[in-house]
């Protein structure tokens, strides 16, 4: 009888394919190494699962700007962020995200180049 | 993987938490079995520790949540911020801390008892296990069996942790037979206690790992490694505690006790090495099957 039991659970382990995970980032816009010829409004996130974005933050130029984000939004696969003011140049994109179903923090950073001429200071 | 000082405090205040809750756990469990073995004044000094734990476990729970906003944040500012701190706790944090914190106040009834009563043995059993109800055994598909399994690693690491206090308290008396029975009985409920903790662990990682390789071929593998050295270590300074020092205690051999005393305080040493390695890859890391 116990036997039975152990082979039975066994085999339903086994055959119980994971569903979901931790908060993994898939793709986003614009793409990691991506260079773009038109200043994005928006940058999406394309997660494995459902999370919630906790934090997004955009270095350029040694300067670091935390982007606001929507954080009472309802968790989500894709995350889009508006954002406004960018110029040509590197940006390196830090984001933080929370998993909802088990409460795991995944961080991770991406670049992408805006084509063109940085404006002069001044 | 770039860890911050924020990952690090992250890490460092749910290892406090572990330590804590499961101390406190294990300190209730060891006074149930071995109460006529401990002397008055031994239980005072255990009741006292329990006490501490229960605190600081409290403590730690609310500090937890401020530091985890701050670590998603990286800012001082997010310590405090309220919307960052209800993302957390949606995300399963207030099902977790709400069991603990529950398992802690019944935990902390000791104090109104002259002996341990069932109830503050509940509160150590929900206080202790309160960690499978978040992470990575939560968030795998099978996850009522995974929570059984948890659940029973955990019981068993805060019967075996737990009990190091009390033991050093207990064995820097002079009595020795009293000491070699109080270390008996717990070697004696140990042996079925532990054997269930190693058996949980292991089927647990065969849910988490894709495959044996992911054990050298991970970063989470090789956390795993690592606590599995540490835990081999500590279990053979158990088994020599067991056979070697507490016979040689029974047979009133003064020189044990100093062995003993030594002994426990490495096993207290290697216990707070498992208990930060298992918070740096509960924290920082995932399996590959959540991949």
């Amino acid at each position: 009888m116990l036997r039975t039991l152990i082979w039975t659970a066994t085999l339903a382990l086994t055959l119980a394919a994971p569903s979901f995970g931790h908060a993994k980032l898939l793709s986003s816009s614009p793409a990691s190494g991506a260079q773009v010829s038109e200043v994005p409004k928006a940058i999406t996130l394309n997660f494995n699962e459902e999370a919630k974005l906790a934090a997004l933050t955009l270095l350029h130029a040694g300067k670091e700007t935390a982007v606001a984000v929507d954080k009472s939004a309802p968790a989500a696969k894709s995350v889009v962020v508006p954002i406004a003011g960018l110029i040509p140049g590197t940006y390196e994109v830090h984001w933080t995200a929370i998993a909802t179903h088990d409460g795991h923090v995944t961080k991770g950073s991406f670049t992408f180049t805006i084509a063109g001429t940085a404006p002069a200071a001044g | 993987m770039q860890i911050s000082a924020w990952d690090v405090a992250a890490v460092g205040i749910k290892a406090i938490l572990y330590a804590a809750t499961l101390s406190a756990a294990g300190g209730v469990f060891f006074l149930f079995y071995s109460a006529a073995l401990v002397s008055a004044e031994h239980q005072r000094g255990i009741r006292r520790w329990i006490g501490i734990c229960t605190a600081v476990g409290l403590a730690a729970s609310a500090l937890r949540l401020s530091i985890l906003a701050g670590s998603m944040g990286e800012t001082a500012a997010s310590l405090v911020d309220g919307e960052m701190m209800r993302m957390i706790l949606g995300a399963g944090e207030a099902r977790a801390t709400g069991i603990r914190v529950a398992g802690l106040l019944l935990i902390a009834s000791l104090a109104m008892t002259r002996r341990p009563s069932l109830l503050a043995v509940l509160g150590a059993v929900i206080a202790a296990t309160s960690f499978a109800w978040i992470g990575h055994a939560w968030a795998i598909p099978t996850h009522d069996l995974s929570l059984a399994l948890v659940s029973l690693h955990l019981v068993g690491i805060a019967f075996w942790l737990g009990a190091l206090v009390p033991l050093l308290i207990i064995a820097r008396g002079s009595e020795l037979r009293l000491i070699a029975s109080a270390a008996g009985r717990f070697g004696h409920i140990a042996m079925v206690i532990v054997t269930v903790l190693l058996a949980a662990g292991t089927f647990l990682l065969w849910l988490l790992l894709d495959a044996l390789s992911d054990l050298w071929n991970t970063d989470y593998g090789r956390a795993i490694l690592l606590k599995l050295v540490l835990v081999s270590g500590i279990l053979s300074l158990a088994a020599f505690n067991k056979w070697v020092l507490t016979p040689r205690l029974e047979s009133n051999q003064l020189r044990a006790l100093t062995h003993l005393r030594r002994s426990i305080q490495i096993e207290m040493v290697l216990g707070s090495l498992i208990l930060i390695v298992t918070a740096i890859f509960t924290t920082t890391m995932g399996p590959s099957t959540l991949d």
